[in-house]
């Protein structure tokens, strides 16, 4: 009965976001009072980010490697993880994808570290609220049960709401908090709908109970109504697809990302991200892997196809006529869901390879995204942050080592060998070719061409462009947890493009025991 | 006392070209002197290194081949690429000095190359798993092919980064940091013979090439970069495309998964796929080249970029469009392009000799006019590639070395003038042989190896490929004419060339702007001197260069003759089915990639290898 | 021919030579001790002028000191070059022949030389030939000393006056240089401007700026769609949601056909589908179609047959979806009468003659699979 280390990646996340809350509400809040006066002093964490940010990063990242050391011993080694069947699933995958949430978060953490106190919004219950969100997406990504996945997805998206309106001050916050707030509420309605319609239909919320039901749909003595679990199915689609933010489910997106102060932007595009695909891969291969909804007759495979290629296609376009590096950034993400689509739907021929090609792509993604986002982050200071191109015009030449950081990490973005991003989309892509997805892939790979043009944009900006006159201009901040993060962010970057060989084995591994 | 001596004897070449370095010139200065003396030497050392040595041929054992050489000569650039990001940026004499450095030593290393006799197969082999599980493996080789190319690159590469230095001031360090980067990565293009290892190569060229077009560039240097790597990408995705068609194709059929070039050479794919990953193949690389209709980014390229940048792009970057055409088109889709091969010699004719030398005739921009009579020459060397015969490849290879020599020096000379009068307009010159008399010599003399006059390297090149054009059988009934209307591209490279040159340096000096030109300083005439000395000693002596390279060339021409049939045998008998032939025997097939199954015991799973480390 | 262009060349080379050397000096008017009038001004301006300034003015009258010999520097190369021209001719003759010159560029020719049959000079021809050689040579000489030297080139004159016209072409040289100017240069100058103006618009405009252009326009466009609105995005939402269900609550039949012509068995198996329930029906030829299994939907995914040579058959396929919807899909097979290689079956009709490898499908994305398309 010793589920202590078992579950060691969600409880050492879970019990560090307490503790951080008791040590944010227990210490004593330091703030200039020459500079902002009194009424900033709103909460006992206040003045205080350095610490907590740095003591949640710690937490995540004890988080992320005690996820590789329980997939290191193996769940199957691990019998005590069968008592939390079907609510929790640790299986290989789940901790997986707790590595690459655990990392997000963290990333996300040490980069409020240093952004909060640079920009005036220096307020403490952005690390648990952090730390609490990414135990939701942990919990997300290993429910087995229709129950635990609703509230794990809405621990993780009622604190990513507050986090988007954390500048309460700014009324493009408070926006981009109630669009995303309102939208999200309606694809969790449509998802718990079609949550119930499924209960109604097999009986089961459990997602392997409805796999079993659906595959049981056409044999004789079955009672299970077809029509109630495709209706469910679409539901089930809808709501999951919002969470990804695939066109034409994608709208919130570039506005919530825009509006949120860039650390949670950062969490967003990663963790929120890559936690809504991991339940997307377990409901459909588990729920749904029916052969009969695999098809390309009638499944979901034919749908994400779909929806995969609208959504790269769309958001790259749109992407290039941006004139806010971060809106741009916002599309980009919406242009990676669309990739890791692809090798979504390359599960249908190639299960092994596809989730493999998806697990992988997602950590790609993950430090790639962090980041470019870090780097954005890095180029600003107060009163001068980095918005637009043409705040970053020589930028290369003024302050290199930002610069060079941030060209790493969109080269990586863009799928430029030799980085991680490279490599995830190689992956992707041979699994789509694997699964004789060959029209999917191509138009993938062309997709990445309409996107190196605005990673390219930026890097034009700062390499080769020299501000105008009089224009403002982004002063790069001061900030060891903003570098430390580029730092950890950039080897990554690089050593996943290098020498990917063991989480590659590690996310083959998980799919394919 | 005999052997110091005979050392002496063997010595004398080298001192006569110190003496006529130092001594000829009329130079004020005794560092200049030394300088160009120094210049000489190495020139000679160069040239006497091409001879093939007695002892050598005599000897019953091949030389031993060190197999870290290709190794060394790749990655002493790019790990001096990372080296440079960690030097301070004050001091841009040290990053140039350390470039340099590493230019040159790459350089001498590379003559290690031409001691070893090319025979038909691979030399100085390097095969290193890399990442198993994927099929991956660090392999690297040259035959006489590439050995020329690679050759090229360290020879041009130190001379354009020595010309960039006199006139880019600023900004060094991310001079030398592309520089090397990019000669890293082109060398490691040439060498690769894995699929994945050249896509990682030819991926890692872009990014310094985009630097050195964009922070040096002239006025529209931003959309020139952007045309640059958006067009290389464009056609380079596609070939990701196919590679990665063709490696799951190979699983299926072989068994196991592997991206080596001797693997993959061995795949005749079903008919449709096969004829879609030639085109993407071929797409990538005749951009690159680049070839009718897809080379307008290399005039805005050329025009843009800085002289250093312009002399690589000519030198050896688009060499490696051709390169990979043979290695890659023709040694792993023989049939395809044995069947598109008539059609592609049309649009090489049609659209690069004739079309791009008629619009490089009206170009009143002398580097714009240069980077059409590229494309012109490109498609000579497309043209004796397509021909399949071994005068026509062997032309084309040799076509790729002297546009390399010839283009990039008449880069250099207009750089020249450009950093003297910061135009190249045509119509602001005339008369220069007044005031630049040896300026005015080089530059004519070069156009003469341009135009391809006896005697200079010009000649010989294009004198095979329409030979070869001629004899083809690929070509069918249409060669004649086709070497025929090749042989007319000659007469127009010399009516636009001799017509610049005539308008810039000969008739009134009617610009009173260029009465106070200097002639060549110490710094252009070193980066000239040695490809002037090469014009002369590939076109007196060529056999030097189509002796080591004739073995590999008729193995090559062998093979795609060969796999056409192979091809077309496959497709008679069901062209829906991917078909693995059995592999060569030889000296070609060493470091084929060998099942893993067979090797080892029962595989085992990822998973087990690591259950198995944690359990310990 | 030969021989009359050797009388001719003999001929014209002889008469410059008597005309430059023989008879009287017509340069200019010789002036002893003769100072160039030019030679200071040209030493001050040298360095800023060009030298159509010190051409002779053709009206000027032209007075010079006496013409004297060059100096060595160029009589030197002269005398060389005159010696070889002497004895060049036998340098390759049988008596002196010298290898180097043979074999300079043999390498290359070797390569080359499969495309290129050469004559070998017979050597027993070189003396019948060697001596008309010379014999037309001391021909040519001759014509040119009596027309030149005896006459004093009053025959020359008189032939001109003769035939203006000829002498007018013949000075004009053939009038060759105007034509070339007129036909050839002029086309393809022409032709060089339009390839201009055609690479910058044309090849450019495609390639480059009209993909550019619409990449941007749709960009410019689909920005336009994101309003900022939260109702316009839950209405796209909403949409959204609609066409996943309309897409899946629609019957999709389609199927895929395994041939074999050789042995004429043929096989259909039908797309799987949650809830679906499956009814075939074929015809022959021109006739109805005929249910196999009865006209109820069952679960029947599979029909297949046999065919004799050049026999066709139409197979229909009926699906019904879990919301008794319907949806239909079509399937023509002909087998061929001779029994071609399958290579040259039509591309429709492609065998699939194993099951091993596996199927190579393209499909459009989002779609059902097209009608018996494999690859």
């Amino acid at each position: 009965m010793n589920l202590l280390f078992p579950l060691s990646p969600l409880l050492a996340v879970g019990f560090g976001a307490l503790l951080l809350m008791l040590a944010e509400a227990f210490g004593k809040p330091q703030v200039d009072k020459e500079l902002h006066g009194t009424e900033h002093i709103v909460d006992a964490g206040a003045g205080r980010s350095g610490e907590l940010g740095l003591g949640a990063a710690v937490i995540l990242f004890a988080g992320a490697v005690l996820s590789v050391a329980v997939w290191m011993v193996g769940p199957q080694n691990l019998p005590e993880l069968k008592l939390l069947e079907p609510w929790l699933v640790m299986d290989r995958v789940a901790l997986f994808m707790s590595f690459v949430l655990c990392l997000g978060g963290a990333f996300a953490a040490l980069l409020a570290g240093g952004y909060l106190p640079e920009h005036n919004i220096d307020r403490g219950e952005f690390f648990p609220l952090v730390i609490l969100a990414t135990f939701g997406a942990q919990v997300l990504a290993a429910s087995g049960d229709l129950l635990s996945l609703f509230i794990g997805l809405e621990t993780m998206s009622l604190g990513v709401y507050a986090l988007i309106g954390l500048r309460r001050g700014s009324p493009r916050a408070a926006e981009a908090s109630l669009k995303y707030f309102l939208l999200g509420s309606f694809a969790a309605a449509l998802m718990l709908f079609g949550a119930a319609l499924l209960y109604g239909a097999t009986g089961h919320t459990d997602l392997k109970g409805i796999g079993e039901a659906v595959a049981s749909i056409g044999q004789p003595g079955s009672t299970v109504n077809a029509a109630l679990v495709v209706l469910g199915l679409v539901l089930n689609l809808a709501g999951l697809a919002f969470k990804v933010s695939a066109v034409p489910f994608h709208m919130w997106t570039p506005d919530a990302y825009e509006g949120a102060p860039t650390p949670a932007t950062t969490f967003m595009a990663v963790a929120v991200k890559t936690a809504a695909f991991a339940v997307m891969m377990r409901v459909l291969l588990t729920s749904f892997g029916d052969e009969r909804l695999m098809s390309w007759g009638t499944g979901w495979p034919p749908v994400l196809a779909f929806l995969a290629i609208l959504t790269m296609t769309v958001a790259n376009l749109i992407a290039g006529r941006q004139e806010s590096v971060k809106r741009m950034l916002a599309y980009s993400s919406i242009a990676h869901a669309g990739y890791v689509l692809v090798g979504l739907v390359a599960t249908m021929r190639a299960p092994a390879e596809g989730q493999a090609s998806v697990m992988f792509y997602l950590l790609t993604y993950t430090v790639s995204t962090a980041g470019a986002f870090g780097a954005l982050i890095l180029c600003g200071s107060r009163g001068a942050e980095a918005v637009s191109y043409e705040d970053l015009a020589g930028l290369g030449k003024r302050h290199p080592a930002a610069a060079l950081a941030f060209t790493v990490f969109l080269l990586s973005l863009a799928g430029m060998p030799p980085t991680a991003g490279f490599f995830g989309k190689l992956y992707i892509f041979r699994a789509a070719m694997g699964s004789e997805l060959y029209l999917l892939a191509v138009l993938g790979l062309l997709n990445s061409l309409l996107g190196a043009y605005y990673y390219l944009r930026v890097i034009v900006f700062m390499y080769f462009r020299e501000p105008a006159p009089g224009a403002p201009l982004a002063v790069p901040m001061r900030s060891g947890m903003v570098t430390g993060a580029l730092v950890i962010a950039g080897f990554l970057v690089l050593a996943l493009g290098i020498a990917p060989g063991t989480p590659l084995a590690m996310a083959l591994g998980a799919v394919s025991p | 006392m005999n052997s110091l001596s005979s050392s002496l004897v063997q010595a004398w070449p080298y001192a006569a070209a110190f003496a006529v370095g130092a001594l000829i010139p009329r130079r004020e200065s005794k560092f200049e002197r030394f300088a160009l003396g120094i210049v000489g030497l190495l020139a000679a050392a160069f040239i006497s290194s091409m001879w093939p040595e007695k002892a050598v041929e005599n000897a019953a054992a091949p030389p031993m081949e060190w197999d870290q050489l290709l190794n060394l000569i790749v990655f002493l650039p790019i790990v001096g690429a990372v080296a440079i990001l960690f030097m301070p940026r004050q001091s841009p004499q040290l990053l140039r000095r350390v470039t340099m450095v590493i230019l040159g030593l790459d350089f001498i290393a590379s003559l290690w190359l031409l001691k070893v006799p090319m025979t038909d197969g691979w030399h100085f082999q390097y095969v290193r798993e890399w990442l198993p599980g994927f099929g991956i493996r660090y392999h690297v080789a040259v035959d006489g092919i590439s050995v020329w190319l690679v050759i090229l690159s360290t020879f041009t590469t130190p001379l354009a980064a020595y010309a960039s230095f006199g006139s880019l001031k600023k900004r060094t360090k991310d001079l030398c940091f592309s520089l090397l980067l990019l000669h890293g990565a082109m060398l490691g293009a040439f060498v690769s013979l894995d699929l994945f290892l050249f896509y990682v190569f030819w991926e890692l060229m872009l990014v310094p090439m985009l630097i050195l077009i964009g922070i040096w560039g002239g006025v529209e240097k931003i959309k020139a970069s952007y045309k640059f790597f958006l067009y290389t990408m464009a056609g380079s995705l596609l070939m990701l495309a196919a590679i990665l068609y063709m490696v799951w194709t190979h699983e299926q059929v072989a068994g196991y998964v592997t991206f080596d070039y001797l693997a993959l050479s061995r795949l005749v794919l079903p008919q449709t796929a096969a004829y879609l990953c030639f085109a993407a193949f071929a797409l990538a690389f005749l951009i690159k080249v680049p070839m009718f209709p897809l080379h307008t980014w290399l005039p805005d390229a050329h025009v843009q970029a800085p002289t250093g940048g312009s002399v690589i792009l000519a030198a050896v970057l688009l060499k490696l469009g051709t390169y990979a055409y043979i290695r890659f088109c023709m040694g792993m889709f023989a049939g395809p392009a044995y069947a598109a091969a008539a059609n592609l010699a049309g649009v090489a004719i049609g659209g690069g000799i004739l079309y791009a030398a008629l619009v490089a005739w009206k170009q009143t921009d002398i580097k714009k006019l240069i980077a059409y009579s590229s494309v012109a020459h490109l498609g000579f060397v497309m043209l004796g590639l397509f021909t399949g015969t071994e005068a026509g490849i062997a032309g084309g290879v040799l076509q790729m070395v002297n546009h390399g020599i010839s283009t990039g020096a008449l880069f250099i000379l207009v750089g020249v003038i450009y950093d003297r009068r910061h135009t190249r307009l045509v119509s602001e010159f005339g008369g220069l042989a007044k005031v630049m008399p040896i300026y005015t010599a080089c530059f004519v003399l070069i156009t003469m190896s341009s135009i391809g006059v006896p005697g200079t390297n010009g000649f010989v090149g294009e004198f095979m490929v329409i030979m070869g054009s001629f004899t083809s059988s690929v070509l069918g009934s249409h060669g004649k004419l086709q070497g025929g209307l090749a042989a007319f591209g000659v007469i127009l490279a010399a009516v636009y060339m001799l017509s610049m040159v005539q308008k810039t340096f000969f008739g009134p000096l009617s610009n009173p702007k260029n009465k106070h030109l200097k002639d060549l300083n110490v710094r252009e005439t070193v980066v000239l001197a040695p490809l002037i000395a090469m014009v002369f000693v590939l076109g007196l002596f060529p056999n030097l260069f189509l002796d080591r390279m004739k073995s590999s060339v008729s193995g090559v021409t062998a093979r795609f003759m060969d796999s056409t049939r192979e091809f077309r045998n496959a497709m008679d008998t069901n062209p829906d089915r991917a078909v693995l032939l059995p592999r060569l025997s030889g000296a070609l097939s060493s470091g084929y990639p060998e099942d893993p199954k067979k090797q080892t015991e029962a595989p085992e799973s990822a998973t087990a290898a690591l259950d198995k480390e944690s359990a310990q | 021919m030969g021989l009359l262009g050797a009388v001719m060349t003999a001929f014209y080379m002889f008469r410059l030579y008597f005309r430059i050397f023989h008879g009287e000096f017509k340069g200019w008017k010789i002036v002893k001790n003769w100072v160039d009038p030019h030679a200071h001004a040209a030493h001050a301006d040298d360095h800023h002028d060009d030298h159509a300034h010190h051409e002779f003015d053709p009206d000027e009258a032209r007075e010079g000191p006496t013409p004297h010999e060059s100096p060595w520097q160029m009589t030197t190369p002269l005398v060389i070059l005159a010696g070889l021209a002497a004895v060049a001719g036998f340098l390759n003759a049988p008596l002196l022949h010298m290898h180097a010159l043979e074999h300079w560029l043999e390498p290359v020719f070797k390569l080359a030389s499969t495309g290129v049959k050469s004559i070998d000079p017979d050597h027993h021809m070189m003396l019948t030939l060697a001596v008309p050689g010379v014999l037309v040579g001391v021909a040519g000489v001759g014509i040119a000393w009596f027309f030149y030297i005896s006459k004093g080139g009053e025959p020359a004159a008189e032939l001109a006056d003769k035939f203006p016209g000829v002498h007018r072409f013949l000075m004009n040289k053939w009038w060759m240089d105007e034509f070339y100017e007129e036909t050839f240069i002029g086309a393809v100058d022409a032709l060089a401007e339009f390839f201009t103006w055609a690479d910058k618009w044309i090849v450019d405009g495609i390639v480059a700026r009209l993909t550019a252009g619409i990449v941007q326009v749709t960009g410019t466009v689909l920005r336009y769609a994101q309003t900022g609105r939260v109702q316009a995005y839950a209405a796209a939402m909403v949409l959204g949601t609609a066409c996943l269900g309309w897409f899946m609550l629609t019957p999709h039949a389609s199927a895929k056909p395994f041939e074999n012509h050789r042995t004429g068995s043929y096989r259909v198996e039908a797309a799987p589908g949650l809830g679906y329930t499956y009814r075939w029906s074929s015809k022959q030829g021109d006739g109805d179609f005929k249910f196999e299994g009865g006209e109820e939907f069952g679960d029947q995914r599979t029909t297949s047959f046999s065919l004799d040579r050049g026999a066709e058959r139409t197979v229909r396929l009926e699906v019904q979806d879990a919301f008794g919807h319907h949806s239909s899909w079509e399937y023509a097979v002909t087998r061929p009468k001779d029994d071609r290689p399958p290579g040259s079956a039509p591309a429709n009709m492609v065998i699939q003659q194993d099951d091993q490898g596996r199927p190579h499908l393209v499909l459009p994305p989002g779609h059902p699979a097209p009608q018996g398309d494999t690859q």
